[in-house]
């Protein structure tokens, strides 16, 4: 059986890092990693990597549970007040940049957009394919072609960025 | 060979091909000006597209605990790395208060301006009025001529909020001797008013762009952008004051006021001069100690697998340590050595916490070497750093 506390240490702050670059939600990636250890605990995967961040895949995908979105709220709930807001400004040039990548990375399809975060994540394509349920050998073509779409619509917007200022 | 496509010419560069294709395809291209472009500029595809996906990670350190089960990431040194000793760009002796930053700041500076020149001008005016006020009173503000009064400058609101911040930082601070305070004072200053001169230009520019997108019905936002703009052009402020009695703006006003605004807050944020922003002292802050990565000249950090991609072998490493942090280092290692394979370094510490490194390049089996290292393989490998002759031998026979 899997030590989920070795599982925990290992991949904890990877997968929680993979699904914030996904939604671009701190709370939401807490919540959806929470959810899916604990779905590991229930039903201890064999090959724990390509499972957990298949799960958590799946999650984001949904939305999230109903239990996940509960658990956000109160995050929210919990984090009201003047201390948990940045400064508006701060907040805005902070964003700003990465609101652009997050537009580049919503032109991709779902399958190449997980193809490429799971790949900065330092997955190899075995791991990929087991985890997006694809063949191994497709795997460089999706990687080739995402990386050629998202490279394309980041530097579209530098120039529509450009053009507009 | 039949050109391979871009699919393996990807897979290629992540190290996913066999030893026997990898061979063949690095052959082809090689001979093959077009998959040569291919080549480069899929490598091309790959490093930006690793850099865009990296940039969407908080940097903020709290945000970072935990993260590859290291230290927390600092906020990436990208202009000192590999520069030899950090340059402290600014003095942290003036760190900002955390109701600054999260309160409206020249906003509410202009409203007390406001509330007291408004109420101000208001006695004026209806002692004015009154029967027994004696011949001999100030003149009303009302009954002069609006380009009499000399109009406050953007930056003399924006300087005298600054002094006042200035003074409250100062208030807050332990004492210092004189000449320290002065140089404080100055740097609080010149920071707040450049602070409050960015904070009037933004909102001004939300203003303005807000006024143009609103419905032309929505008088309360239309009423909040005039109120807004008027707090950033003084010369407005004070005509308002004469009148006493401005209507409510329209859409038609508000829209050329607003444009007037931002173009104003924009001068007031021109207007400062070069020259008077003091250069830092690097003297005057404490230098914070260089983080691991700068003293290692990393250039990026790199997990397991991407170090088994460059050297197309795992990473080498000295057996019963740990290593601290691996990454790429720029150069390369042996002369003549392929320069697309980046130098891998392993960093450790030494008993007194010194570091010292295991460099790796991937040089090939018949690839170039170098006196003095240890090969692995197709992998030369060198101790760099502060290691002890004595110790380097029994750290080489170590090596795993």
């Amino acid at each position: 059986m899997t030590d989920i506390a070795e599982l925990f240490t290992l991949y904890h702050a990877s997968l929680v890092r993979m699904v914030y670059r996904r939604t671009g939600d701190r709370d939401r990636a807490e919540d959806i990693a929470q959810e899916t250890f604990a779905r590991a605990v229930a039903a201890p995967p064999t090959n724990p990597r390509p499972w957990l961040f298949a799960v958590a895949l799946n999650l984001v995908r949904e939305d999230g549970r109903r239990s996940v979105r509960q658990g956000r709220r109160l995050q929210l709930l919990r984090a009201e007040g003047p201390d948990a807001m940045p400064a508006p400004d701060e907040a805005f040039e902070r964003d700003e940049g990465r609101l652009a990548v997050q537009r580049a990375l919503a032109t991709l399809n779902d399958r190449d957009r997980e193809a490429l975060l799971l790949k900065a994540e330092g997955f190899n394509y075995e791991e990929i394919a087991a985890t997006l349920g694809m063949s191994r050998g497709a795997i460089g073509t999706t990687l080739a072609r995402a990386r050629r779409r998202l490279v394309d619509a980041y530097r579209m917007q530098g120039r529509s960025a450009d053009a507009a200022s | 060979m039949l050109h391979p496509d871009e699919g393996v010419i990807h897979e290629l560069l992540d190290g996913e091909l066999g030893p026997e294709d990898t061979e063949a395809v690095r052959r082809h291209i090689a001979e093959c000006g077009d998959c040569l472009r291919l080549y480069e500029e899929a490598r091309e595809l790959a490093a930006v597209t690793d850099r865009v996906i990296a940039s969407l990670d908080d940097t903020r350190a709290e945000l970072n605990e935990g993260f590859d089960g290291m230290e927390p990431i600092p906020a990436p040194p990208a202009a000192n790395v590999g520069a030899g000793a950090p340059v402290v760009l600014m003095p942290s002796a003036p760190v900002a208060p955390k109701w600054r930053r999260t309160q409206p700041r020249g906003g509410l500076w202009a409203a007390v301006l406001l509330l007291v020149l408004g109420g101000g001008g208001y006695l004026l005016l209806r002692d004015g009025g009154h029967e027994n006020a004696p011949p001999a009173a100030l003149p009303a503000l009302a009954a002069l001529p609006a380009e009499s009064v000399p109009p406050p400058s953007a930056d003399s609101i924006a300087d005298a909020a600054a002094e006042a911040r200035a003074q409250a930082a100062l208030a807050s601070r332990p004492p210092l001797g004189t000449a320290a305070l002065d140089l404080v004072r100055a740097d609080t200053s010149r920071q707040a008013s450049r602070d409050s001169a960015r904070d009037t230009t933004r909102s001004a520019r939300r203003d303005t762009a807000n006024a143009r997108t609103q419905p032309r019905d929505t008088a309360p936002q239309l009423a909040a952008a005039a109120r807004r703009e008027r707090q950033a052009e003084p010369a407005a402020l004070t005509k308002s004051l004469a009148s006493n009695a401005a209507p409510a703006p329209t859409l038609d006003r508000a829209q050329p006021r607003a444009d007037r605004a931002a173009a104003a807050a924009d001068r007031s944020t021109r207007d400062i001069p070069a020259e008077s922003v003091a250069p830092p002292r690097v003297a005057a802050a404490p230098a914070s100690p260089p983080t691991l990565d700068v003293q290692a000249q990393i250039t990026s950090r790199i997990g397991l697998d991407d170090a088994k991609r460059e050297l197309g072998t795992p990473l080498h490493a000295i057996e019963g340590l740990r290593p601290r942090l691996v990454g790429l280092v720029p150069g390369r290692l042996v002369p003549g050595a392929d320069p697309s394979r980046n130098v891998v370094r392993a960093v450790y510490l030494d008993a007194n916490g010194q570091p010292f490194y295991l460099d790796q390049q991937r040089v090939g089996a018949s690839g170039p070497r170098r006196a003095g290292g240890i090969v692995k393989g197709d992998v030369q490998l060198f101790l760099n750093g502060n290691v002890p002759p004595d110790s380097a031998q029994s750290l080489a026979q170590r090596l795993r």
